[in-house]
């Protein structure tokens, strides 16, 4: 099976989310707004994305393989042309239900409930954390690595939520409880670590902090921490040489109170490491590494209590345009709240094919990576069922050395 | 219909979102790749008091240090010159006529004196104190009257004042006799066992006697009738014992007696500047005593040599005078006697590097007969000891001394799943000890035989000495070992490791003094290969 075909297999067995991938403008011909009292929507997306590392290094890391040298050299390489290392991937899949109209004269507003589960990650690093991790501290003989600045955050939550959607133009706006179900966090300012020749001495200084809920458990169904979030868009015209169609999102604007037995650690300190002092040296059975004695030589004891974090919230804004009958132009701007995710731009287009269905592409830049061309489609089967598919990279699915992949999935049942 | 179809579809896209996401991963594992670490694992500093126990060393002058190493070599108590065996009297009586008598309450129908004589071998006792020990009568009647029955032992005076005790038995017949006894403690008990004469010894006058029940209505007893006492002297422990204990000879030994002090010390050889060893005996016994040496010998059992310790107290005799009786007391006798180097051939003795001491001695008990008139005496506490005291100043020649220690290292993960894949040691030395230190490592099975070898490159070097041979500069040294892959699994499936340091001293052509300010700096640390998450 070719490295593509095992990309594509992964990835897309991950299931997950149209919000992620080249979003489709609305077309009043293809979805048909409004035409059912009823609707529901069932989406799931996975992303993942990097500036540096090749999709091969993350795929072996999921597939949980031996990681060979060749591999992970061939992103060691990716990683030393930047300064700046981003990864992420986000994993979303969402149940909605949009009802009949409820609101007295607002025949439009409709009631919306929705059920959502999200596992997303975002981490920066420096090329040194990357050849510690991935090669070890022995070609830091007589050097410092350089660790920080670098940042982690693992977060996965689920949310349940009601609000109102106006059906011809998507502008919605939700409340949802969060049920927190772990999170992993570390930021690192600053940290260095120096190892001496022949491995005599390791040296290192540390300025930052680590944050973990309950390590007891953290399954797909544990609470560990509790939370409200908002989300909402806002869609409207204006009239400028044609009709441009602008919108503003905000999605999962919350935060999350993670229970009391959240464990940190919080480090601003210089440790000189020169091996364990041992009374005896005929007496060593004991000695060698020993995680406990590690854990007290490093300062590494946990300390436990509640502590509360900002949801991975994202805000986006967008325009499209009508360029012809058929042909429609979209240009969005979207942030998120996760560690290595800068500002992403994606530029795409989109055509009508009939009257049920909708192709398009994209261009994008930023995020967690860099360039992405994508591909979505979006078909209406019979009058009452539309579906979505799409993809943010499609090159991620052929090529092993690329940088980036994803798949979006998404049906709509009108009834 | 279109109700139910719209519910089918929704359903199944839940079900394959819920199902996916594990599809490709292995269940159960984490990625795994290997990673080149460099760390110090352990330092410390090496004294001589790391080698030696401090209960052993003394600082002298300037810090020098000597070994001053005691043991106790035997000892004999009272059990060797006095065991007083239980020891049972039975006393019968039944009535001397073919017929029958009426005997009223109260009637006292037995007594008999009598001389009871102790079986005490050698030793011929006229006064025993008792630290414990207990009498006991036992009576079985078969008259139809309860009976008290009475011993008194005029030559003992139990700690109350009297001298006798009772016991009742109730009625019996010869078909269906009645069983009772009585005991007491005869702890502080002091008995007279020169008889009812006086003029005997281990003797002891003993009177016994039954009397019908005074209370009661009396009895017929007839020739079929019967009544057996018997008096049992058991457990009996002497707290002071005094009379004559024989002329006789106790053999000690073959004995081994094993010293700790070379227990490391494997191979090679060392050269000892001067020594000395006090012998010193204790006699607690109210006995002369004289000990006859057989052998006293330094054993090496790894290497199966021996030395015998020749000089004139071997075979001796050496002669112990009794001890003095302060009556309630005593003081013991010493018999103390230093050899050395000059007299005997100790420092051949322990240069022999042994573990084990072997001897085997005679004691004679009163060599010259009963010169104390049967006033041999003895305590409890009284004690026959032999102990040892050896004093060697650390200043010698040491070549290839060789220490060996085995460990089994405390490792991460299993033989079967282990993160550590190979390894190379560096130890760094700061020596400033005035000897070399040769270092082998090996694995080795539950057996001691070896599995492999690490091979060492580099060797500790000894510190520098100055003009009074006294290190006046401590030495840099490092050394390297490495462990293959196929080592580290030998490890991981149970090898031990054996660590062998060999010290050579700096001058062969001298005894060089060790410090107690000496000491040597050890640094440990290791360059591996080891593969994350490969301990799961």
């Amino acid at each position: 099976m070719s490295r593509a075909v095992v990309v594509s297999v992964a990835i897309f067995i991950n299931v997950a989310a149209i919000a992620q991938f080249p979003s489709l403008p609305p077309d009043s011909v293809v979805d048909q707004p409004g035409r059912w009292a009823n609707n529901i929507h069932v989406e799931g997306s996975f992303v993942h994305n990097a500036n540096s590392i090749y999709n091969e290094l993350p795929l072996a890391l999921y597939q949980a393989e031996f990681l060979d040298r060749d591999l992970r050299e061939r992103s060691m390489e990716a990683v030393e042309a930047n300064s700046r290392n981003t990864v992420g991937q986000v994993l979303a899949a969402r149940v909605s239900w949009m009802g009949r109209d409820c609101f007295l004269d607002r025949r439009h507003w409709r009631p919306l409930v929705s059920v959502a589960h999200h596992d997303q990650t975002g981490t920066y690093f420096t090329e040194d954390l990357y050849r510690v991790t991935f090669f070890g501290n022995a070609s830091f003989e007589g050097e410092r690595a350089d660790l920080g600045p670098s940042a982690f955050t693992q977060i996965r939550y689920q949310t349940v939520g009601a609000g109102i959607q106006e059906d011809r133009s998507g502008s919605y706006v939700r409340v949802d409880v969060v049920n927190g179900q772990s999170i992993t966090k570390a930021d690192v300012d600053w940290a260095g670590v120096f190892t001496g020749t022949d491995g005599r001495v390791l040296r290192a200084s540390i300025l930052g902090d680590f944050f973990q809920s309950d390590t007891a458990g953290s399954y797909f169904g544990r609470t560990n921490g509790v939370g409200l979030a908002i989300s909402g868009r806002w869609a409207s015209a204006i009239k400028w040489v044609r009709p441009i169609d602008l919108s503003f999102e905000v999605q999962d604007l919350g935060f999350a109170r993670w229970n009391g037995n959240a464990v940190r650690i919080e480090k601003d300190t210089v440790i000189a490491f020169e091996g364990f002092e041992v009374a005896n040296i005929f007496d060593l059975d004991d000695v060698l590494l020993g995680e406990e004695q590690l854990r007290d030589t490093f300062g590494l004891r946990y300390s436990t209590g509640g502590f509360t974090s900002l949801l991975p919230f994202r805000a986006s804004a967008s325009a499209s345009m009508d360029l012809s009958p058929r042909w429609r132009g979209t240009l969005s701007l979207d942030q998120r709240y996760l560690p290595g995710y800068v500002p992403q731009v994606v530029l795409s287009g989109s055509r009508r094919c009939g009257s049920h269905t909708l192709i398009g592409a994209s261009l994008s830049y930023g995020g967690f990576g860099g360039l992405c061309i994508g591909l979505a489609s979006r078909i209406r089967f019979g009058e009452r069922v539309l579906v979505s598919i799409g993809t943010p990279h499609v090159a991620g699915f052929f090529m092993g050395k690329a940088r980036g992949a994803g798949v979006g999935f998404g049906v709509s049942v009108g009834f | 219909m279109e109700n139910a179809r719209t519910h089918g579809l929704v359903a199944l896209v839940l079900t394959i979102i819920s199902v996916a996401g594990s599809g490709c991963r292995k269940e159960g594992t984490r990625p795994q790749w290997d990673v080149d670490l460099l760390a110090p694992l352990v330092r410390t500093a090496l004294t001589i008091r790391d080698v030696l126990p401090d209960s052993v060393l003394t600082i002298g002058a300037a810090g020098s240090l000597t070994l001053l190493y005691r043991t106790d070599l035997f000892v004999l108590d009272l059990d060797t010159l006095l065991n007083a065996p239980d020891t049972s009297f039975i006393y019968a009586y039944v009535l001397p006529l073919p017929d029958s008598l009426n005997f009223p309450p109260g009637t006292t129908f037995f007594s008999e004196n009598d001389v009871t004589e102790f079986d005490l071998q050698d030793l011929a006792l006229r006064d025993l104190e008792l630290r414990e020990g207990t009498l006991q009568l036992s009576l079985k009647n078969m008259v139809s009257s309860t009976v008290i029955g009475t011993v008194d032992l005029p030559g003992v005076q139990f700690p109350s004042g009297s001298s006798a005790m009772n016991a009742s038995v109730g009625p019996g017949t010869p078909a269906n006799p009645a069983f009772a006894s009585a005991s007491r403690d005869l702890a502080g008990s002091v008995f007279d066992l020169t008889g009812p004469n006086y003029n005997s010894v281990n003797t002891l006058a003993t009177s016994i006697g039954a009397q019908l029940d005074p209370t009661g209505t009396g009895a017929w007893i007839s020739d079929e009738d019967s009544l057996i006492a018997k008096v049992t002297y058991q457990g009996l422990v002497p707290q002071y014992a005094r009379g004559y204990f024989g002329s006789r000879t106790v053999h000690v030994g073959p004995e081994v007696s094993n010293i700790g002090l070379f227990n490391n010390v494997v191979g090679g050889t060392i050269d000892v500047d001067e020594v000395a060893l006090r012998i010193r005996l204790e006699n607690g016994f109210g006995v002369d005593i004289q000990v006859a040496i057989d052998h006293f010998t330094a054993v090496n059992t790894l290497s199966g040599g021996s030395v015998d310790l020749t000089h004139s107290i071997i075979p001796g005799p050496i002669n112990l005078n009794r001890a003095l009786d302060l009556g309630g007391g005593f003081t013991p006798s010493v018999y103390e006697n230093e050899l050395d180097n000059d007299d005997s051939n100790l420092d051949l003795f322990l240069e022999s590097l042994p573990d084990q001491l072997s001897f085997e001695l005679d004691v004679h008990l009163n060599p010259l007969g009963d010169i104390s008139n049967g006033n041999d005496f003895l305590y409890y506490e009284s004690k026959l000891k032999a102990s040892l005291e050896l004093e060697l100043p650390l200043r010698l020649i040491a070549n290839d001394l060789t220490l060996q220690n085995t460990l089994v290292p405390d490792l991460p993960g299993s033989a079967e799943a282990h993160g550590l894949q190979s390894c190379g040691l560096m130890l760094f030395a700061t020596n400033g000890f005035p000897f070399s230190a040769h270092l082998e490592l090996d694995i080795i099975n539950g057996d001691g035989q070896v599995l492999s070898n690490i091979p060492v490159a580099g060797t500790i070097a000894s510190g520098l000495l100055g003009v009074n041979a006294l290190v006046q500069q401590s030495i840099e040294s490092r050394l390297e070992a490495q462990l293959t892959t196929e080592q580290v699994d030998l490890l991981y499936a149970g090898g031990r490791l054996r660590t062998r340091v060999a010290f050579t001293t700096a001058d062969q052509t001298q005894h060089l003094q060790i410090l107690d300010s000496y000491k040597l700096d050890l640094q440990i640390t290791a360059a591996a290969n080891y593969i994350v998450n490969g301990d799961e």
